[in-house]
């Protein structure tokens, strides 16, 4: 009994349930983002339009919904998988892409973009969106790696940072008098307008994430146990740091310059996928990103439901499912810190 | 084994422009349990992290098991040497055995079946097979720093580092976690561990190292290394009872002859065990 005792804390059996959970419920509802819509098509009529025999229904599913179905896929994906990595890499359960001023700097960029070079091409646009990223967020992964800041004091000067960069892309786009709905749905988040095209650097940019994202899961499990710790089983605290930093910002930078600001995914996701596969990155990661995938999804039904005629900002949305468990963990840690 | 699992020589470490630390040498030969004593701030955690190829030292040497630390690969050392750093945390929800997996990071490539073969032997090494799936969160203060030692223990380590084992822990667990590390060394492991109670290191340890000021003032037996005129030259205090009579190299074999180095050799051998420190869990 005992031999299997490690065996069954490796491989929880609710793990697997959850797994084919979420699997099936992002199935169902990119079968709900395909209906839906200012003209809803029952799934008879959402198939004809895969399949190419009903005109009306094939521009609506294959133009319109599907690849926005795809987009949110990838971006929750991305901005959940991000989430993992970043808490993984500061040891900080709050950390987010939004918090940590990885959003922030790829908004910059793409504020910047938007208000001078509206045309850019996806893959240079992402890969200037992915080194906003990774600048945004230099400041607060350099201290996190000194050790010179607490959990909520690394979330607090995030909060900050953020701001910082949301005002500096608001101004970039208010300069170039853009207050129209494209800088409206680029700072809120959302996922319309996009095209195939888009979809498919999307795609390649997360795809060439998952290689780092695969190293650096044992490095991460290490870290977890503290610096010295890591560096006392061989890993190399700093270089896992500055890896995972990289890799959030190729995951984050082109998911914000296709779908703007999408708050709090990273962090509710991972929380989310903490509580459901524990605490191993090989788990962690891949768990974060089809929770990301399943909320983003979720919160783009919803921003097209609730208002007739018009979409609420995906941020909205998502804030609204990860400011709950923002404070829940801070209010879980600062109840731990007391005792 | 033929020769010291540790050697070091001629060792100085700079932390900053302020302090240094030098030894001149520091043998510790296999069953050896070596105690790191002297007063915060004088370099007990420097100098473990330098034996551990953490703090490249300015100049000198460490030797572990015939190879020098500083031109082996980290997970090499790390595959040899065992250290637990005093700095270190965990998700309270990870459980025992969850844990002490991943000690096994510098053995990376290992089959599963082998990992948790490792896993379990550590555990039941430490005690903590019955314990394997329960949470950090559930462990009394003993059963967490033998869930690290079990950590530590799981890559099958020739040399032991502990930086403060028994921190926060009271007197029976202290006295529990110092015994199975003496029944690890009389199984053929060598530790060095920084102690703070000096009640401990003269009850457990075959060997004192005082460290003052980044430098040892004593090697040797319990006995020389705790003289009250010496303690209270580097403590400042009047020691608080007779150390010297809780010594352990009185209940240690005599030292093994020819093996050791000239100065009387410092190798134990331990293969009577039992005793009164005899971890309870240890069949």
């Amino acid at each position: 009994m005992t031999v299997s005792a490690p065996a069954r804390a490796l491989v929880r059996r609710p793990g697997l349930w959850a797994a084919a959970g979420v699997g099936v419920a992002v199935v169902l509802l990119m079968a709900v983002e395909m209906m839906a819509g200012a003209l809803f098509l029952g799934p008879e009529r959402v198939w004809q339009g895969l399949t190419g025999t009903d005109p009306l229904a094939r521009q609506l599913v294959v133009e319109l919904r599907l690849p926005r179905a795809l987009l949110a896929v990838l971006v929750g994906a991305s901005l959940g998988a991000a989430g993992a990595l970043l808490q993984g890499a500061t040891r900080n359960p709050l950390a987010d892409s939004h918090l940590l001023g990885v959003s922030g700097g790829a908004a910059v960029v793409g504020a910047a973009l938007l208000a001078w070079h509206p045309t850019a091409e996806p893959p240079v646009a992402m890969v200037l969106a992915a080194l906003g990223a990774l600048a945004g967020s230099a400041p607060l992964v350099a201290l996190a790696g000194r050790g010179l800041l607490s959990a909520a004091g690394m979330a607090l000067v995030g909060v900050g940072l953020g701001y910082l960069w949301a005002v500096v892309a608001l101004a970039l786009v208010t300069s170039a008098g853009l207050l129209a709905s494209p800088s409206l749905s680029f700072l809120g988040g959302s996922l319309s307008g996009r095209s195939w095209d888009d979809l498919r650097w999307l795609a390649a940019f997360a795809g060439a994430a998952v290689l780092p994202a695969a190293a650096l899961v044992r490095p991460l499990d290490a870290l977890a146990l503290g610096d010295e710790v890591a560096r006392s089983l061989g890993a190399r605290p700093a270089l896992a740091r500055a890896a995972a930093a990289m890799a959030a910002a190729l995951l984050v930078g082109p998911a914000v310059w296709a779908a703007g600001m999408v708050p709090l995914v990273g962090l509710a996701c991972a929380q989310g996928a903490r509580q459901l596969w524990g605490h191993d990155h090989r788990l962690l990661l891949p768990g974060a990103a089809a929770l990301g995938a399943a909320l983003v999804l979720a919160a783009d039904v919803a921003a097209r439901s609730f208002l007739r005629g018009t979409e609420l900002p995906l941020g909205v949305v998502t804030a609204c499912v990860g400011v709950p468990v923002l404070v829940a963990v801070a209010w879980r840690a600062s109840w731990r810190a007391l005792y | 084994m033929a020769g010291p699992v540790l050697s070091a020589h001629d060792l100085l470490l700079e932390l900053g422009s302020r302090f240094r630390l030098t030894v001149h040498r520091l043998e510790v030969w296999p069953g050896e349990l070596v105690g790191v004593v002297g007063p915060n701030g004088s370099g007990k955690s420097t100098l473990l992290r330098a034996l551990a190829g953490i703090a490249r030292p300015a100049c000198g040497q460490v030797v572990v098991a015939g190879q020098d630390v500083g031109s082996l690969p980290h997970r090499e050392v790390a595959r040899r040497v065992g250290y637990l750093p005093q700095e270190r945390t965990a998700w309270e929800d990870l459980t025992v055995a969850g844990l002490v997996e991943r000690g096994l990071y510098p053995l990376a490539g290992l089959p599963a079946e082998a990992r948790r073969e490792m896993v379990q032997a550590a555990l039941s090494m430490c005690g903590l097979a019955d314990l394997a799936g329960s949470r950090l969160s559930r462990l009394s203060g003993g059963e967490r720093q033998r869930a690290w030692l079990a950590f530590v223990l799981a890559r099958q380590p020739t040399l032991l580092l502990l930086d403060e084992p028994t921190a926060h822990l009271d007197y029976r667990h202290q006295a529990e976690v110092m015994a199975l590390v003496a029944s690890l060394c009389r199984q053929g492991k060598a530790a060095v561990v920084v102690l703070h109670d000096l009640w401990l290191a003269a009850r457990y340890c075959h060997r004192l190292l005082v460290l003052s000021a980044g430098r040892p003032v004593v090697d040797g037996p319990p006995r020389e290394a705790l003289r009250p005129e010496l303690l209270r030259e580097v403590f400042g205090v009047e020691p608080p009872v007779p150390l010297a009579d809780q010594r352990a190299d009185a209940l240690a074999p005599a030292a093994r002859a020819g093996e050791g180095p000239a100065d009387g050799g410092k190798g134990y051998d331990h293969g009577t065990g039992g005793g009164p420190d005899e971890a309870p869990w240890v069949e």
